[in-house]
């Protein structure tokens, strides 16, 4: 039988076939696996493996120093946490320290020494060996000190050992300056040292025991000081109930984090801080909340003759004058200042958004006048004196040079400055210190593990060792009653081309013949903890016991350092608060009287503002705005979820929106004398009338070689150093 | 379901609202623990990859009246008719019956997103790209989790991996569960104002089972009745009258049963 095929069977052959076929799993398996296949590729990451352990060290990010507990895998650190039982940071660890093992993989990270030029826009790197860098640089420092110009060095973590080192180096030269920048962090603190007749301190804050806390825009819940401190402060509070003690009153014109969370939230008009403190030191005499006889006998200028004391400035500063000018009721003046004298200890503080920089002197000067008319000054609750840390033999000796404000120092004067690896935090505009360089000439180090923020404007790139890398010293952190000193250990190997910044200074001095001794930053650390056993003061906080022991108990320096070598904490005994001594309130310099009068009736900055134009005040998270990097992972708190606002975006209130024609969100341009910016404008009610709030933040993916611009280059710089308030136009694009 | 046979443990939290000031120490500490990658360039808000996201909640007053809070959203660890469950395709969502877990099985998954469609806390996110670290950073990741492939779904697992870890220390012990201090998830460890509370809400002893029952502790859309097991806390009446609003079904939602 003949068989014959037709078109049509094979049709409905193969029509078959592919039917049933769909009907295995065969095709599906297959998908499934192809897909499978082109997802498993060379880029999917091998897990660590290896021995675990713990290890214990402090987070070097920022002056806080807080304890870490690190979990490790063949000795690879794969996760932070806080230390429950810290003695400083009692658990706590901010987003930036958790991921901060993280930072030694940056994409920014520059392991060799680079020469940086820059053209349109663009930075081009050459890269050095260490040798080349040095025969390139130490001429430039030999031209300085021989013609007398200016050397700087920018250290935004004073007090260690290594900022005593470098003042050290400092003194080799005829003209030297030693520039610190704390974003005012401390500076209500150091302005009231500053008005005293005799030295009296360093100064810190009795917070266990404050009952009222004025802060005048210090960002107390967002990375102030000791961030964990601050916590543990307000979950106890927290966790009491009604028995809460201490009360924030937060005063600025931000809807800040720490406006949010505070007590009670003093909404002013942005700059009029200077207004109010000089008001409700107004209403604590003329109410007598204050003990006029005792005034008198502390301060030569809080009544006299002549029409320029005190209380003859703070007499214009009536709570309806001071209404006006800050946009408050004068009822809430009146009743803020009364219930600081009522429910006192109470602290008056300065401080500034980390993005927008120091309030500035005159205001300072108010607020620390108002310290002194609450009686918190050298009381327990109030602001207390501390002792100093030790400081090793070999550099006690050295003239240590006094931190010199960067806006004093003469502009275009700088030949050579050193910007130091280590941050405070606080955002620093580039064009500050710019100013201060010697035209064409002007040579800038920076001695940073990243090419990012300021390295960016550097001659040259030294590469220092990334967190975690190197030992670093942790000192006092701002606003601590006690002093205090953590070391933390490396938890990774250093590639091999990174300089410790102490190295560097001993390869500098060995260039130029100067007469110095070297010494590595470990030979620093143990000069202080040798002076530390040396003192037998206080007691120290050790890992992973959790355990104090008294320093006392310690039989020698090389025990006390191997005790440090695990990560351990120091933490000073408390001493009665020494008494305040005489002071000027106005200060010392006979100007302050007229000064504080204009600047209480109208801030400088705002002097020149046209009528329509906007107020740009920038703002930032402290640790976030400084100069350093953030892990990559940080994508999840500002890219990912917009959770903290992106660099560049710009706020405005609907209402001020509508009368400026601009009506919704999208792209716009910022513009101030300084230049334009293009921003990101969101409308958002809980921005003040009148203002544009633009975000001061990282970007945790890093960069590419453009020159990173920011707001803060939009802003215009007053002569006390601020950036505060820069009139602005900002339009649709 | 009867809970009571069926689940020996009821794994939850209860977040105060009044206490989170929104620093993100919680989702940084999530995505170093669950090896969530980093952003890539082109990534945003709407394909970000946040096992567990904050959301600030405003109360839609002007200057100087307006209010904020932040709210962290991680899985809600659906307890009754969990919607991505009945939805997804390939059984790769189930509802742990020992612990009360909602697991996510990656490898099952393939990507349809219908569970991200179903959840109304939008608290699933997809893996658009693939899991990229920068060079060397591998070396940081955590061993106990493995990094997924693009294309799938993921979410919040109240740190799986440290279950694990935990329960395998028990039995080393001799005991048949972890004590509540042994099994904390990353977020919670993490929050520096002790924002989360994290256990067992069917031990009626334990910190968190208290706190779900106080008076100003609310879950949110409860009226989809999927019984969350993270609950919330504020004593704002801004808040608290925002949640009461929220309490009654829409007429969609009624529609069936």
């Amino acid at each position: 039988m003949a068989i014959n095929i037709t078109r049509r069977d094979l049709l409905k052959l193969a029509g078959g076939s592919v039917l049933g076929f769909l009907f295995t799993p065969v095709p599906w398996k297959t998908l499934d696996d192809l897909a499978i296949w082109t997802q498993t590729g060379p880029w999917v990451p091998k897990l660590p493996q290896g021995e675990p352990a713990t290890r214990f060290s402090a987070c070097p990010l920022c002056p806080a120093a807080c304890g870490v507990r690190a979990r490790c895998l063949g000795g690879q650190p794969v996760s932070l946490t806080g230390v429950a039982g810290h003695p400083l940071s009692h658990g706590g660890l901010c987003p930036l320290g958790l991921a901060a093992h993280h930072l030694a993989y940056h994409p920014q990270r520059v392991v060799q020494p680079l020469r940086l030029t820059r053209a349109h826009g663009q930075l081009q790197t050459t890269p050095l060996t260490l040798e080349q860098a040095l025969a390139e640089i130490a001429p430039v420092l030999a031209e300085a000190k021989s013609s007398g110009e200016y050397v700087a060095v920018l250290d935004q973590q004073p007090g260690r050992m290594l900022s005593q080192r470098y003042q050290q180096f400092l003194g080799l030269f005829p003209r030297a300056a030693y520039l610190g920048n704390d974003g005012g962090e401390g500076a209500t603190l150091t302005t009231l040292q500053s008005l005293c007749e005799q030295p009296y301190g360093p100064l810190g804050l009795d917070l266990e025991n404050t009952a009222t806390l004025l802060s005048f825009g210090a960002p107390l819940l967002e990375g102030w000081g000791t961030p964990g401190h601050i916590n543990h402060l307000r979950r106890l509070q927290a966790e009491n109930g009604n028995d809460r003690r201490l009360q924030l009153i937060q005063i600025e014109a931000r809807q800040s984090r720490t406006a949010l969370q505070s007590d009670t939230w003093l909404p002013i008009k942005p700059g009029s801080e200077t207004a109010l403190a000089l008001g409700l030191a107004q209403v604590l005499i003329s109410e007598s909340w204050c003990d006029r006889r005792r005034l008198q006998q502390r301060a030569d200028d809080f009544q006299c003759d002549g029409g320029r004391s005190f209380c003859d400035l703070v007499a214009d500063f009536t709570p309806a004058r001071v209404a006006a000018i800050t946009g408050l009721h004068a009822e809430i003046i009146v009743a803020t200042a009364r219930q600081a004298a009522q429910h006192a200890p109470a602290i008056a503080l300065g401080g500034s958004d980390p993005g927008a920089g120091p309030l500035g002197t005159m205001a300072e000067l108010a607020i620390a006048s108002l310290n002194v008319l609450l009686d918190s000054v050298g009381v327990t609750g109030g602001i207390v004196p501390r002792r100093a840390l030790p400081v090793g033999e070999e550099l006690q000796s050295a003239a240590a040079l006094p931190i010199t404000n960067i806006a004093d120092l003469p502009e275009r004067s700088v030949r050579v400055l050193f910007l130091d690896a280590a941050q405070s935090g606080y955002a620093l505009p580039w064009q500050l210190l710019e100013r201060k360089l010697i035209p064409e000439t002007g040579c800038v180090i920076s001695l940073s593990p990243y090419l990012t923020g300021l390295a960016q404007h550097a001659n040259y790139v030294i590469p220092a060792p990334a967190p975690f890398e190197a030992l670093q010293e942790g000192v006092t952190p701002g606003g601590a009653a006690v002093a205090s000193f953590t070391i933390s250990p490396p938890l990774l190997a250093a590639p091999a081309t990174v300089v410790e910044p102490a190295e560097l200074l001993n390869h500098l001095a060995a260039a130029l013949a100067l007469n110095w001794t070297s010494f590595t930053a470990a030979d620093l650390l143990r000069q202080r903890v040798a002076a530390l056993q040396q003192a037998s003061r206080g007691r120290v906080f050790t890992f992973p016991e959790e355990q104090w022991q008294e320093v006392a108990a310690v039989g020698s320096a090389e025990q006390l350092w191997e005790i440090f070598a695990s990560g351990a904490c120091w933490q000073d005994e408390t001493t009665p608060a020494a008494r305040l001594p005489r002071l000027r309130l106005l200060g010392k310099s006979s100007e302050n009287f007229e000064r504080l009068r204009t600047a209480g009736a109208s801030p400088p900055a705002l002097q020149n503002q046209t009528a329509g134009s906007l107020l740009l005040l920038p703002f930032g998270w402290r640790g976030a705005v400084g100069n350093g990097q953030v892990s990559p992972v940080l994508s999840k708190i500002y890219q990912e979820s917009g959770l903290h606002e992106l660099a560049n975006h710009a706020y405005l209130n609907p209402a001020t929106g509508r009368s400026h024609g601009l009506e919704s969100d999208g792209p716009a341009l910022l513009q101030t004398p300084a230049g334009n910016l293009r921003v990101q404008l969101h409308l958002d009610r809980a921005v003040p009338p009148g203002v544009v709030q633009v975000a001061v933040a990282p970007l945790p993916n890093g960069s590419t070689n453009e020159l990173n611009e920011n707001v803060l280059a939009l802003c215009a710089l007053q002569a006390d150093g601020t950036w505060r308030l820069t009139p602005a136009q900002v339009a649709k694009v | 379901m009867d809970r009571t046979e069926t689940s020996k443990l009821r794994y939850g939290m209860v977040i105060d609202l009044d206490r989170c000031d929104g620093c993100g120490a919680c989702m940084v500490a999530c995505a170093v623990e669950n090896n969530v990658p980093p952003a890539q360039p082109r990534t945003n808000d709407r394909t970000g990859l946040t096992w567990l996201r904050v959301f600030k909640v405003e109360n839609g007053a002007d200057y100087p009246a307006s209010r904020s809070v932040f709210v962290p959203m991680p899985c809600q660890q659906c307890e009754l008719e969990t919607p991505c469950v009945s939805v997804c395709p390939q059984n790769a969502v189930e509802v742990d019956q020992a612990t009360g877990i909602v697991t996510q099985v990656p490898v099952r998954c393939l990507g349809c997103r219908y569970c991200m469609t179903a959840c109304p806390y939008h608290a699933r996110y997809f893996n658009w790209w693939d899991p990229e670290w920068p060079a060397g950073m591998e070396k940081t990741l955590n061993p106990d989790v493995a990094p997924r492939m693009r294309g799938v779904v993921e979410k919040c697992n109240f740190c799986h991996g440290r279950l694990q870890a935990a329960r395998a220390q028990a039995a080393a012990e001799g005991r048949r569960e972890p004590r509540e201090d042994e099994y904390v998830p990353a977020c919670v460890e993490a929050c520096p104002r002790g924002a989360i509370v994290f256990g067992d809400l069917a031990d009626p002893n334990s910190k968190v089972a208290q706190l779900a029952q106080q008076p100003d502790t609310f879950q949110f859309l409860v009226r989809l009745g999927t019984a969350p097991k993270v609950h919330y806390h504020s004593r704002q009446p801004w808040v608290q009258r925002m949640v009461e609003a929220g309490l009654t079904r829409t007429k969609k939602e009624s529609a069936n049963g």
